[in-house]
């Protein structure tokens, strides 16, 4: 009967678990709108950028003179230049273009999701849900993180460790500040160069 | 005796910043030069209004080796300079891709190096991987033909070349071409291709010398790198303008963040840039702490037999200590970015310091370039505008691959650098013995500040020797 009973509440916790995994599975990411440094850690030396999420987009400011903007929605991704003279100048283009490093935030995006639950932990001092998280591309290259999301910060991740192959990039999120960024920050300027057509070959050959 | 001869030559060289380029319509008249000390070994070097610095605008990094002062005309072949001016003995000689390939990346004690002018004396050995952009202003409308004739003329492997206007930012369809930045653009792509015959030549021609196109042909030129060139390779800046408040935030177009996530790999590409021309003093992008800033020196040799005797510090070589770039106000200050683990005393964490490395750059031992459109032949041509697309195909033909950013399955982790070339640089000088064996260590000569051993503000760190260290 005992035994019986143990089974039973096991079953149960089980049931709950995998319940539980199942409504992640598939689903979007609910983040409120928000902006914060994050800190690439790495062998020899951190790196801070500062980073804007607004709906399932995130700009990435590499230096105020370059930012780099992803719009998922669209398929889009924006490098935006200010130059010495104050001039501005935008290239647009397709994700597979765009080979840059980008955020452990815009890995987290993709047409395919799927969340599961991964414990709990206190990360910089945020009480933290951890999700295990597989996303597959565009291209379909699948991408796992792991998520730990502030419970007293409406779920903003404050720390992202993605794998990519062989490697492993970790960002932890700080100064987080809770709110829509600016919309200025995510407005796409009206003419944007084609990354194809930032130069223009006119000439190629072996010289013999 | 040598320091002497340098002394002149760079007197020689200052006062050539004096003469007046009269090929773009220009009112005054050239005025041959003359030295308080004139010296048939000094010669006379002729400074292009190209490479004459002014506000607003980046400005190429070289001088032509002049018999008289004057714009020198372009002569149908290379010959010994003595052949050519009024030259009797000479420690200086021009210098062509078999003696530098011999004094940078064989033996400099082969048989002296002698300079060997005959057609087909050769050059260094097939080696190299990727691309390297050379990135400069205006168009050179003989760019290719010309590096098919210096290609032909000395033997030389066949090389990959491409040619793009970087005009998608809408400054111009066709950058108008320009003679001053021709000799420049001729001298990029030639000596790029000397050390490393087996890289593509790119040349990247912006719509003009304005900060704006120069800066957005920068990420032209990364762009192309990555997009066509997955070993990466290395892209050399040939000119430079002065410093401003705003630099730091320019920084990055200079460094390398790609990472392409779908093939998982890195591009690595390892930006270079003049170190300037007027001596000690600095100029941007060659304080940029993600490039490697290339400086001067002179190339000595026994005035009866030709043989290399030693290298000096040329005294136009640029270098010195940026009032902008400092190690917390760089990137976002502290130790990250290209200041990451700058473990160098003189870097440290305090001000950028240049140059890195050195090459050959006095125009009185300056190299034979074919310039069909700059000079209507060939020239000898000097300046730091030598040094950097020596210096990038010198590392790539090392097989260097350390770009800005990089990723390391060795640990799992995530590394940053560019600064790991330069790391990796300085670190040999602590190391007498790796230091000795990869550098020349130049120790005479002066560009305002003297020469001396280890780390200085002409030179660097030296100069490269043989194939390792860089």
């Amino acid at each position: 009967m005992q035994s019986r009973t143990v089974f039973g509440k096991v079953a149960t916790a089980a049931f709950i678990l995998m319940f539980s995994a199942l409504v992640h599975a598939q689903s979007a990411w609910d983040f409120p709108d928000f902006s914060a440094t994050q800190v690439l850690e790495s062998r020899k030396a951190d790196m801070s950028l500062k980073v804007y999420r607004s709906g399932t987009s995130v700009r990435i400011d590499r230096s105020p003179a370059l930012s780099t903007l992803y719009i998922p929605a669209e398929k889009e991704v924006y490098n935006l230049t200010t130059y010495p003279d104050r001039s501005h100048q935008c290239v647009a283009m397709k994700p597979e273009q765009a080979k840059m490093l980008p955020s452990p935030l815009e890995l987290l995006e993709g047409p395919e999701l799927k969340r599961t639950d991964a414990g709990t932990e206190t990360v910089e001092g945020h009480p933290c849900r951890i999700e295990d998280v597989t996303v597959t591309r565009l291209d379909g290259k699948k991408i796992e993180s792991r998520v730990w999301r502030a419970q007293d910060l409406q779920g903003v991740p404050v720390k992202i460790e993605s794998h990519v192959g062989e490697f492993t990039l970790t960002a932890v999120y700080r100064d987080i500040k809770l709110g829509s960024p600016d919309p200025g920050l995510f407005t796409i300027p009206e003419k944007c160069t084609p990354f194809e057509k930032m130069g223009q070959v006119v000439e190629q050959k072996i010289i013999k | 005796m040598k320091s002497i001869l340098v002394a002149v030559s760079m007197l020689s060289l200052t006062l050539g910043a004096l003469a007046q380029d009269t090929s773009r319509g220009g009112a005054a008249q050239a005025q041959p030069l003359q030295t308080s000390e004139p010296t048939p070994q000094a010669g006379y070097t002729f400074l292009p209004e190209s490479s004459r610095p002014q506000p607003g605008r980046v400005h190429t990094t070289y001088a032509l080796r002049s018999t008289d002062g004057n714009r020198p005309l372009g002569l149908k072949s290379p010959m010994a300079l003595s052949t050519i001016g009024p030259l009797v003995a000479t420690t200086h000689e021009a210098e062509t891709p078999q003696s530098l390939g011999c004094i940078y990346v064989a033996n400099p004690s082969s048989a002296g190096c002698i300079p060997n002018y005959n057609p087909g004396s050769g050059g260094p050995s097939a080696a190299g991987y990727g691309a390297i952009a050379l990135v400069d202003a205006y168009d050179n409308p003989n760019a290719g033909s010309d590096l098919a004739a210096f290609d032909s003329y000395w033997g030389l492997l066949p090389a990959t070349f491409v040619k793009l206007y970087a005009n998608g930012n809408g400054s111009c369809t066709t950058p108008p071409a320009d003679p001053g930045w021709s000799v420049e653009s001729s001298m990029d792509i030639e000596y790029a291709h000397v050390f490393a015959p087996s890289a593509a030549i790119i040349l990247v021609e912006a719509c003009s010398s304005s900060w704006t196109d120069l800066l957005y042909a920068e990420q032209v030129a990364f762009n192309y790198i990555v997009s066509n060139y997955p070993a990466g390779g290395q892209v050399s800046n040939s000119w430079q303008g002065g410093e401003f408040a705003g630099q730091v935030a320019d920084d990055s177009f200079f460094a390398d963040f790609n990472y392409n996530w779908a093939d998982n790999y890195a591009t690595p590409i390892l930006a270079f840039a003049s170190a300037g021309d007027g001596g000690y003093g600095v100029g941007y992008p060659s304080t940029n702490p993600w490039v490697i800033s290339a400086g001067g020196t002179s190339i000595l040799r026994n005035s009866t037999t030709l043989k290399l005797s030693s290298e000096a510090c040329w005294g136009g070589s640029g270098g010195g200590t940026s009032t902008v770039e400092t190690f917390t106000t760089s990137w976002s200050g502290g130790n990250t970015g290209p200041w990451a683990n700058f473990g160098f005393p003189i870097f440290g964490q305090a001000s950028r310091n240049t140059p890195d490395l050195s090459f050959d750059a006095d125009p009185a031992s300056g190299a034979w370039v074919y310039s069909g459109y700059g000079m209507g032949g060939w020239g000898v041509v000097g300046g730091t505008s030598l040094s950097s697309p020596a210096l990038a195909s010198i590392v790539n033909r090392l097989g260097n691959k350390l770009g800005s950013v990089y990723l390391t399955p060795a640990t799992g982790g995530f590394d940053w650098f560019s600064t790991l070339e330069n790391n990796y640089l300085y670190s040999q000088l602590a190391t007498a013995k790796a230091y000795k064996a990869n550098f020349y260590d130049v120790k005479t000569g002066s560009n305002g500040v003297k020469a001396v051993a280890s780390w200085d503000y002409c030179t660097g760190v030296g100069s490269p020797r043989g194939g390792l260290g860089k």
